[in-house]
């Protein structure tokens, strides 16, 4: 296979909260614990995993939003230079904004109130060089037509669209600068299930038309199950399982990703059985010993409790960090 | 088996001085000992509304115009809810008491200031003639029986201390701390994460067993509602649009409006394959369509009917109705 389009090589993001004079030392949060991922152009990866487990902190970095404590994060550009995301600065984190582009989960916070559809379009049109006045304003009606909106709308104000419109309107602004990656951040998760589904359908096309590639961050399995190409599963900062869409869901190697596929709903069995954890996730100040799944797991033994797994790839495909991969228990 | 709660033809509106908006019209339930009724809709369906007018517990604003809920005791006649005076003596002694209702957002309806088992000891006090102590004995045998792995010391803590799953099970615990006989549950599991979620729906589904409680479990998921419910009622824009058993509504849906749902659901989806979304959103309550209210949105649009007529109400199989125009 090609070069990937953005890799990630054993990041890692603590946050530390600064000691001082009656404020005792605290552990850091271990957000991201060290996490090493491919995504391929053409192909939409979702980083799934509960609230908690990092995956917008993952987001944030890709983004060059905050910079890792440890490890890199490389972005392929148009003309095939690597790009050391973290060392970027001025013009050339420009270059990266016109690469990487952001969707937020509420459609409601992520437009400014006080603007005009067209003018959310048309600021980074203007900021990136790529458009200004007359022709602009039709480039605005192009994107406009892209996302399913009519003309009308560019003179109106966020307020007086709907989620499921205002979504398109953020969507829109994330292709004005024609990226090649879209990062979706729980892009569906405040929507009505209709509205989702309109809005996961015109994800599906301009994949299609325009070739982008995404990273989907969601805790949403079903949305993963159908649209996405590979999956990553995340657990307290950590990758415990990756693999391509069909196998995972098909054989789940990791103890934790059969219990989040159990809860997913079916049409055709009435009882099926829900795989019920015991305990809740670890606090990331506290990560425990080991596997870090281990006091939620019921195959867990020894050796989970002191070694970390690491994941390693798999005979049959994909990637697993699980002392006890599931196959070789049934 | 005798139902626990009767509703009929009710419907509730908003008071907004120059009129009042029509938010649920006539719908129609009931709810037997040990059964669960789901109800399933998109935001503003009118699907909270209904529910939590079987406690009183109207937003300001909204009344009851129209229909009756009824309510039979263990013992004696029924009650009509209805008839009852807003938030007087009668209603507060069935609310908590005999129905008892979980709320989507716990950290909302917890009392910030109050320790948990401060709050399921007033719950207590106020339905029960506990004394303090053993008021708190039972606190944290409820505690215990939620789940809680150490329920002396969740006890004393406030809700802030707590992460939302275990927010959820100590509200699960103030709303059984009476023995409801029907428990309403309102999105409960919607703010959770999925392996929280599934301790939940194990949890309500365990507690319904053992107590033989009645149950309203509302949610906008219906793949979560197709497991737990017994039957099912699919509301649109205040309306119920289809009601029957959760499995003939399921696998054979009869209204146009409950087989788009199922089918924009990418649980049930092929991969990759187009959705069959609904065109456009759920309208305003304050514009609500002519005739059948979902027609600007039907994909199986029948004609000038669905303009001009309000469907009626058919049964298109044993204990299994629809409101649409295609089965006349």
């Amino acid at each position: 296979m090609n070069e990937p389009l953005l890799s990630l090589v054993n990041v890692e993001k603590h946050f530390t909260q600064s000691s001082g004079f009656l404020r005792p030392a605290v552990e850091p949060v271990r957000a991201v614990n060290g996490i090493s991922l491919m995504i391929h152009e053409g192909q939409t990866t979702a980083l799934v995993g509960e609230s908690g487990c990092g995956k917008s902190t993952a987001a944030k970095l890709i983004t060059g939003a905050i910079s890792p404590s440890a490890g890199q994060i490389s972005l392929r550009t148009r003309d095939g230079n690597i790009l050391d995301v973290d060392r970027l600065r001025g013009r050339a984190r420009k270059a990266l904004w016109r690469d990487v582009q952001l969707i937020f989960q509420d459609p409601y916070s992520s437009l400014n109130p006080r603007m005009t559809v067209k003018q959310i379009l048309a600021e980074p049109l203007r900021n990136f060089n790529i458009a200004r006045g007359a022709e602009a304003t039709k480039m605005v009606e192009e994107l406009l037509d892209r996302v399913g909106l009519q003309k009308t709308a560019m003179n109106r104000y966020p307020h007086a669209f709907s989620g499921g419109q205002r979504q398109r309107i953020g969507i829109a602004r994330a292709l004005a600068v024609q990226p090649r990656l879209i990062i979706g951040d729980e892009p569906v998760s405040a929507l009505d299930v209709s509205v989702a589904a309109q809005i996961l359908n015109l994800f599906q096309s301009l994949k299609q038309e325009l070739g982008l590639t995404y990273l989907l961050i969601t805790h949403d399995l079903a949305v993963v199950r159908y649209s996405a190409d590979r999956v990553a599963v995340m657990y307290l900062g950590n990758i415990v399982e990756e693999n391509t869409t069909a196998e995972l869901f098909a054989s789940p190697k990791h103890p934790y990703t059969q219990a989040l596929l159990s809860a997913l709903p079916s049409h055709t069995n009435d009882q099926k059985s829900r795989v019920v954890l015991p305990g809740e996730v670890a606090s990331a100040r506290a990560i425990p010993s080991g596997c870090a799944f281990h006091p939620r797991c019921v195959y867990a033994n020894d050796l989970c409790k002191s070694a970390a797994p690491i994941l390693k790839a798999q005979p049959a495909g994909g990637r697993v960090a699980c002392h006890i991969p599931l196959e070789s228990i049934r | 088996m005798k139902d626990l709660v009767t509703v009929e033809d009710l419907s509730i509106g908003f008071d907004l001085r120059e009129l009042v908006l029509p938010a649920v019209d006539s719908i129609s339930f009931s709810v037997g000992t040990g059964e669960t009724l789901g109800i399933v809709g998109e935001s503003g369906s009118g699907k909270s509304l209904s529910a939590r007018a079987i406690l009183g517990l109207l937003p300001s604003g909204g009344k009851t115009t129209g229909g009756r809920i009824s309510y039979q005791p263990e013992e004696g006649d029924a009650i009509t809810i209805t008839d009852l005076p807003k938030n007087g003596r009668a209603i507060r002694k069935l609310r908590g008491a005999e129905i008892a209702m979980i709320f989507q957002e716990p950290m909302a309806s917890l009392s910030p200031v109050h320790t948990i088992g401060n709050q399921i000891v007033t719950t207590l006090r106020q339905h029960t003639d506990l004394n303090k102590r053993a008021a708190l004995a039972r606190a944290i045998e409820l505690l215990d029986q939620v789940g809680m792995a150490s329920p002396a010391i969740i006890a004393e803590q406030y809700a802030h201390q707590l992460s939302g799953g275990m927010r959820q099970r100590a509200m699960i615990a103030m709303a059984l701390s009476c023995s409801p006989r029907l428990l309403i549950c309102d999105e409960p599991t919607t703010a959770l994460d999925a392996t929280t979620e599934a301790q939940v729906v194990d949890l309500l589904m365990k507690l319904q067993q053992d107590m033989k409680m009645g149950m309203i479990f509302i949610s906008h998921n219906i793949g979560l509602v197709s497991e737990i419910a017994d039957r099912v009622m699919v509301m649109y824009l205040g309306q119920s649009i289809e009601y029957g058993l959760a499995g003939h509504v399921l696998r054979k849906p009869a209204h146009p409006y409950t087989r788009a749902l199922l089918g924009a659901l990418p649980a049930f989806a092929e991969p990759g394959s187009e959705l069959a979304s609904l065109q456009g959103a759920v309208p305003d309550l304050a514009a609500r369509p002519q005739g059948c209210t979902f027609h600007p949105r039907c994909p199986e649009y029948a004609g000038d009917q669905c303009k001009t007529r309000i469907p009626s109400v058919h049964v298109v199989a044993n204990q299994h109705l629809a409101r649409c125009h295609i089965h006349e």
